[in-house]
């Protein structure tokens, strides 16, 4: 009976929509936000069919649509609205903001979170943020973008590496670098340096920043306890771009060229210069009296009397680099995917260094079935890296064309490449005749699968990870510069293999939601290195290792590590205003001891959504949340065998020998940090006002100290988990959309970090001068109880005295004197900034655009070690040397930078003292971008684009900084050791670039 | 269904990670530990080896300290970079001079390897396989050969020579304990004084003599401890504290030992030669490393052209003009600064650093012999004019008619330049300044704090117990 009644209404239904179908009409409006301002680009669909269409530049839409359809508008951020179409011609339509459509989903440690339940302290760096910022490497990314982070780049030679700290300096000896994860896989990111002076690879070089989407940064424990023993110093998450299921393939190619150039160059003596300083210099000291650099040719042997050579010319050049990157996303309905290639040939500001890469990225997502998905993101890299040696080498262009004297050339008169003969090594020679590279190929994929048991109240994951990098150093030295030639080939694999298996599972009972998730993970790393050396070749023209007649090194390495870890993870919320979450998760690594093979970490934290509450549904504030968490995190960046008692080979004569290493360690344990963080969350007048505080307290112990012992002991220093560490400060991030509903935007997007750290104790270590115990991290720098891991130590330099035009310092009795000793050192410095941050500002009219990234920090100090040579006036005839040595004491210049020649002290003014320390606070334009997208009318004659943009770029284009420091980069770290911040030792300045591309969509 | 499929896929999960626990255990494929250091025959005398290995070091043995000391004398002009070594050169070293702080380092290490052989061999347990009494008693005696030429090594830097106060000035602390990690109360001891350390050394030598062999097979008597290796250290420790009758006799015991033979002309170096007692041997893929004795002593663009001749040391020779030891063992080349000056041609492999580093030869057996007859009047195995006339007739030179010790410290610094920083020592135990006539000449007479090195800063800061030298 009921089937047929059913048959009836169909037919009448059917009847009647017949009817209704004659009766199509021509439907126009104009749609407009609250305010009355139209919206271009609403969706205005048919609501069950698939016509629609879109409102143009004013709003304005015109649709065919039969009167008992409804019509449907659509826009990202507002409310969707359903008017049926009924006899009306013209619907006009406001649209109203909806907030809650502009929560965002947030990725954290193993899931997401909807922003307004987020309890965990993290920084999101969205895909608006990175879109136009063209990067090396994904750390350049993360400058300036997120509170609590610090990115210092130790170069601007390619490829160099970058330092990384989140919350300040954890650790002393174990590493600092925060854990990088990308698509779930953590990265390996072991430096592979082939001593080639101070500089080493940055290990994420390989991978594509055009490829990412979006990058989380972990901060707090609640978000990073997760990790366990690895998350101590942070994690940061990489998500890379997907397809999206139901949408047509999206082309872009995007193309852009920039030209590099120096953001500072020192400035040498020229040959005559040199030649009459040098004058001044014998005659004053030694006694002689030459009045010509003719005498001082015939008498002392160093001949200054031609034009001599710009070599600090000679080895820059604008580098000029070329970018191309394609990809095309899309999907259909059960799948997605996302395929990338890009292209690189980059060019560095100093002859010799070019970097090329290729990449491929493919991933893709599919639903096999209703409950079960599989997907893979898989990533192929290849890179060659053209390589100058660098900071404390002879051959490093920035070092050699600072000493080199100005009178030597890079060729004699037959137009061939000459050694120099003198420290400073010809490094354009070097760079002609050399060869210096190095090449990687890096696989990092996962596969992975999903399935929804139990009517979707599970979901079981599981995902198999590889990072696989494949190394090859190839070094040939010329006869000419190596008298036999050299030649070197290292070649390693680093592979690491990933298993990770999550169980989800998700409920709500009523105004109440939880969510529990159970997890493992097993990890294991492998590393094979293999280097040979050899010398003597016949000629150059043999360019490989095997040729050389005399072997000089042949040494190969291998080490091994694993990691298991189960992990647990419960949230609670009810009605979204009252929020709860906890964590644990047992590591286990070969890398400790039996004793101490397993640490247990975990976090709670639990926060108030005020904003979500109905006393506050009337307020200004849309979101007012506030949080606080507690939790704990290992970091376990150790050597991997560091608790083993160890004799290494130690041959002699060619017959095998042992000597010993280390003692056993048996009691070698984890570092562990236990974090507390508060904070609210605001924003104001629907997200026009954004700000957000935190405040945070990380202090570590047991921390992996290297104390050093005697040296009658023969030993340097022995590991033991030894002393405690304290970082605390705020993170402030403060948004405004200043204009937002006109037709010109501007967005400003201000982050501040203050950070404190003090070391609270140090047991087993030295004790100074002071009665504080200390380590010493290089000559300058040392952790000191009581204040923090990155004090300058050092002699207090007061300058030249004006009367007597002799060096003075200030000695421990705080008198000045010139004859200071290492018993007046005391505390001058820190290498630790008071407060850094980054300041965005995005700005648009029309289709026009203007992009600004500002980062900066301040009280920060910053050593120039590098000083001690170039700007040391007593090296003069060894060396070529700064053009500051000029200013030297006479009694018409008595206020002077050097010395009085006949001085005692002119050989002694450039002991490591404070007048090597500069004030290194900066504030810098990073980028400023002009974009211009072509606008739709143009677009549509084109046909087959749906996209033009044309952008101008530039990066580190003004930096307002120290007045002392000309002809230095302040932004510089010559070492990722935690102890030794902040020091330079020749390395080369920073880049800044002019950029020009063009990006279609279609 | 579904169930049961979900609790299999979880077993087959817990089990996979059951046996993944395993994978914790990972050890080290390049390294061992004592237990195998100790296991048989063969892997004590790695041990052993690994002393010489230490010793290889350029800061113990192959070059920074010998050539720091020329420049310290009137050897050898410095044309270089090194702030530290410049310091040494202009009379103006600091106390955390870091050159000076690896020295220490590393003749610490050394003697602390030795300590580990010493102490540790006797108690092995189980006893290393194969291991014979004799050969037992023969390493350690190669490990006490070891210390005593290490501690003999530094204290002719950190401390005042005998002659000042007879031996009573502070020395370095005499250290015979083993690190084991937790014990640094067993390092952290007084400095001991120049007689008690020579007394250890003695020690060592008197018990290491009867246990060392005569030579070894394949050429390798001159890279390891021998008993004339023993004694003839032996003669030198008695020469420096002026028992100048032991000293004679047991140069003696060492000349007319067959083992060993005057070379007759200059070409011994670097070789196996019957000249040598005790050399270093450094090889092309096992060498001096840089900054060590060819580094530093060949000229540009090979070596770093720090260390030319100094104008006193080319006069010494020209004075006597013919001398085979100016024509045969010396080049020219451009210095550090440009300049075209005389260097060594001691030891000519810039490229790979494989120049053996001569501690011991029988020439300096001779030459101790004629200083200890001619400072004691006395003409113990030979007089010293026959034996000084024996060494100018290789060097192509007049025999003398009458020797003072003027004409033997004359011999000994053209025999001997270059080479284990002779010179220094040589003119401060026989009370002369070390720049007699040049620069800095009151500041380097003997006694004088700036003629020693200090005891580096670090190692004051790491121990209660350490004096540093005055004026530092």
């Amino acid at each position: 009976m009921k089937q047929n009644v059913n048959w009836i209404f169909l037919f009448l239904f059917a009847l009647i929509s017949h009817v209704s179908f004659a009766q199509s009409q021509e439907v126009t409006g104009t749609v407009t936000d609250d305010s009355g301002l139209p919206l271009p680009g609403v969706n205005i669909l048919i609501q069950g069919g698939t016509m629609g269409t879109q409102s143009d530049f004013d709003g304005n839409y015109s649709i065919k649509a039969e009167s008992n359809q409804t019509l449907v508008f659509r826009y990202v951020g507002f409310k969707t609205q359903e008017i049926r179409v009924g006899a009306k011609t013209e619907i006009n339509i406001s649209l109203l903001v909806d907030s809650s459509e502009l929560n965002e989903v947030v990725i954290v440690g193993f899931g997401q979170r909807d922003e307004d339940k987020l309890l965990q302290t993290v920084s999101v760096v969205s895909n608006a943020s990175i879109d136009d910022l063209p990067a090396q490497s994904p750390q350049d990314l993360l400058q300036g973008q997120a509170s609590g982070v610090s990115v210092t780049n130790a170069s601007g030679v390619l490829g160099a590496r970058s330092s990384v700290r989140i919350r300040g300096v954890n650790s002393l000896t174990g590493g600092a670098q925060p854990l990088f994860v990308i698509d779930g896989v953590p990265l390996d990111d072991s430096e592979q340096t082939f001593t080639q002076g101070g500089g080493g690879l940055n290990p994420l070089a390989t991978i594509n920043p055009e490829s990412i989407e979006s990058l989380t940064v972990l901060k707090d424990a609640a978000a990073t306890s997760i990790y366990g023993s690895r998350g101590s110093n942070g994690v940061i998450l990489i998500t890379t771009k997907q397809g999206s299921t139901g949408a047509a393939p999206d082309f872009q190619f995007e193309s852009f060229i920039s030209f590099a150039k120096a953001t500072e160059l020192p400035s040498v003596l020229s040959n005559e210069q040199y030649g009459n300083f040098r004058i001044d210099v014998l005659n004053a000291r030694s006694g002689t009296n030459f009045q010509s650099l003719e005498e001082l040719r015939d008498g002392d042997g160093g001949d200054y009397t031609g034009a001599g050579f710009d070599w600090i010319d000679g080895v820059t050049r604008t580098g000029v680099s070329q970018n191309y990157n394609f990809s095309v996303r899309g999907g259909g309905e059960t799948s997605t995917y996302y395929l990338g290639v890009n292209n690189t040939d980059q060019e560095g500001f100093t002859i010799g260094n070019n970097l090329k890469t290729t990449n491929v990225r493919l991933n893709v997502n599919t639903d096999i079935s209703d409950n079960l998905r599989v997907g893979a993101n898989t990533n192929i890299s290849f890179s060659k890296n053209d390589r100058i040696g660098e900071e404390n080498n002879t051959f490093a262009p920035f070092t050699a064309a600072q000493l080199i004297r100005p009178n030597a050339n890079p060729r004699d008169e037959d137009g061939n490449f000459v050694a120099s003969g003198q420290t400073g090594q010809n490094v354009i020679g070097i760079e002609a005749l050399n060869t210096n590279y190095v090449e990687t190929t890096r696989l990092i994929g996962n596969v992975y699968s999903e399935l929804d048991l139990l009517d979707d109240m599970f979901t079981l994951r599981t995902s198999l990870g590889l990072d696989k990098r494949f190394v090859e150093s190839v070094t040939r030295f010329s006869e000419v510069f190596t008298p036999g030639g050299s030649a070197q080939n290292a070649i390693g694999q680093i592979e690491r293999i990933n298993f990770t298996n999550t169980l989800n599972w998700e409920k709500s009972f009523g105004r109440h939601n939880l969510g529990a998730l159970l997890g493992t993970q097993f990890e294991k790393t492998n590393t094979r290195f293999l280097n040979a050396a050899t010398t003597n070749f016949l000629t150059d023209d043999l360019p490989n290792v095997g040729s050389g007649s005399e072997p000089n090194t042949t040494s190969s390495t291998s080490s091994e590590s694993a990691l298991i870890g189960y992990f647990s993870q419960f949230n609670y919320d009810f009605d979204g205003k009252y929020l709860f979450e906890a964590s644990f998760r047992r590591d286990g690594s070969s890398r400790f001891g039996a004793n101490y093979q397993f640490g247990d970490f975990y976090a709670v934290s639990g926060g108030w959504n005020i904003s979500a509450e109905d006393f506050m549904s009337e307020s200004i504030f849309n979101r007012l949340r506030i949080r606080g968490s507690y939790g704990t995190t290992g970091n376990d960046r150790i050597s991997d065998f560091r608790f083993q008692e160890t004799f290494i080979g130690a041959d002699y004569n060619g017959n095998p020998g042992l000597t010993q290493e280390s003692p056993a360690l048996p009691d070698l344990q984890w570092e562990e940090t236990a974090t507390f963080d508060v904070g609210f969350k605001s924003g104001i007048f629907n997200d026009m006002i954004r700000f957000n505080v935190n405040y945070y307290k990380k202090t570590t112990d047991n921390l992996l100290l290297n104390i050093p012992v005697n040296p009658g002991t023969g030993n340097g220093s022995v590991t033991e988990n030894a002393g405690e560490i304290e970082n605390s400060g705020f993170e402030f991030d403060l948004g405004a959309s200043i204009f937002r509903d006109t037709e010109f935007k501007w967005d400003i997007n201000f982050n501040l970090s203050t950070i404190q750290n003090e070391i609270i104790s140090l047991p087993g270590a030295g004790v100074d001068e002071q009665g504080r115990q200390f380590i010493q991290g290089t000559p300058a720098q040392r952790a000191i109880e009581g204040e923090s891991a990155n004090s300058f130590y050092m002699i207090p330099y007061l300058g030249v005295n004006p009367i007597t035009g002799d060096a003075e310092w200030l000695n421990i009795d705080g008198e000045a004197t010139s004859d200071a000793s290492p018993a007046d050192r005391r505390i001058v410095g820190d290498a630790n900034p008071d407060f850094y941050g980054g300041l965005r500002s995005t700005m648009s009219w029309k289709n026009w655009d203007l992009n600004m990234l500002f980062n900066y920090t301040y009280g920060n100090d910053i050593l120039v070690d590098g000083d001690r040579f170039v700007r040391n006036a007593n090296f003069q005839g060894a060396f070529n040397l700064s053009t500051d040595v000029l200013d030297y004491w006479t009694p018409e210049n008595t206020n002077a930078i050097v010395p009085a020649l006949t001085s005692s002290t002119f050989t002694s003014y450039q002991r490591q003292s404070t007048n090597q320390l500069y004030d290194g606070s900066f504030f810098r334009l990073k980028n400023i971008t002009l974009g211009y997208n072509f606008p739709k009318k143009i677009i549509d004659k084109l046909g087959f684009l749906s996209g033009i943009r044309l952008y101008a770029t530039a990066t580190n284009l003004f930096t307002l900084k120290d007045s002392r420091l000309d002809g230095i980069d302040p932004e510089f770290t010559d070492s990722l050791n935690p102890l030794a911040l902040g020091e330079s030792f020749f390395v080369a300045p920073q880049v800044s670039t002019y950029i020009f591309g063009a990006k279609f969509n279609f | 269904m579904k169930t049961i499929f979900k609790y299999n896929l979880l077993l087959l999960l817990a089990l996979i990670f059951a046996s993944c626990e395993d994978e914790l255990d990972i050890t080290s494929e390049d390294d061992v530990d004592s237990t195998a250091l100790f296991s048989t025959a063969t892997t004590v005398e790695g041990g052993v080896l690994g002393l010489y290995s230490q010793a290889q070091s350029r800061d113990a043995f192959n070059g920074a300290p010998q050539v720091l000391s020329e420049w310290w004398a009137d050897n050898s002009g410095f044309v270089g970079s090194f702030p530290t070594f410049r310091q040494v050169f202009d009379y103006d070293i600091q106390a955390d001079n870091t050159s000076i702080n690896s020295i220490y380092f590393q003749n610490s290490d050394v003697i602390e390897a030795c300590n580990l052989i010493i102490t540790d061999l006797p108690l092995a347990d189980p006893a290393p396989r194969n291991l014979s009494p004799e050969l037992q008693a023969q390493f350690i005696a190669e490990a006490r050969f070891i210390r005593a030429l290490a501690k003999f090594n530094a204290s002719l830097y950190f401390g005042q020579p005998y002659n000042v106060n007879e031996g009573e000035s502070l020395s370095i602390p005499n250290i015979l304990g083993v690190f084991r990690g937790d014990n640094l109360e067993e390092f952290d001891i007084p400095r001991s004084s120049l007689n008690q350390i020579y007394d250890q050394i003695a020690d060592d030598l008197t018990l290491a003599r009867p246990d060392l062999p005569a030579t070894y097979p394949n050429g390798e008597t001159s890279l390891r401890a021998t008993s004339g290796a023993a004694t003839a250290l032996l003669a030198r420790l008695e020469l420096y504290r002026e028992n100048f009758a032991a000293a004679a006799q047991l140069a003696t015991e060492v000349i007319n030992n067959t083992t060993y033979e005057l070379a007759s002309d200059y070409t011994f170096y670097n070789t196996a030669s019957a000249e040598h007692i005790f050399q270093i041997a450094n090889l092309a893929i096992d060498g001096q490393g840089t900054i060590g004795y060819s580094d530093l002593t060949n000229p540009t663009p090979g070596g770093r052209g720090d260390a030319p001749f100094s104008q006193d040391l080319v006069n010494a020779y020209q004075a006597e003009p013919g001398d085979l030891r100016f024509s045969e063992l010396t080049q020219t080349g451009v210095d550090a600064a440009g300049t075209t000056s005389v260097f060594t041609a001691k030891y000519p492999d810039f490229a790979t650093n494989a120049d053996n580093a001569p501690i011991l030869r029988i020439t300096e057996m001779y030459l101790i012999r004629a200083e200890a007859n001619v400072r004691d009047n006395s003409s113990i195995g030979a007089t010293p004019v026959s034996d000084l006339n024996l060494l100018r007739n290789r060097a192509g030179l007049a025999p003398l008619v009458l020797v003072d010790i003027d004409d033997i410290l004359r011999e000994r610094r053209k025999e001997l330049a270059y080479e284990g920083g002779h010179r220094r020592m040589d003119l401060l135990r026989n009370g002369k300044s070390l720049r007699q006539g040049l620069l800095f000449e009151s500041a380097s007479a003997v006694g004088q704090p700036q003629t020693i090195f200090p005891i580096p800063q670090e190692a004051l800061d790491l121990t209660t117990q350490l004096v540093q030298n005055p004026g530092y």
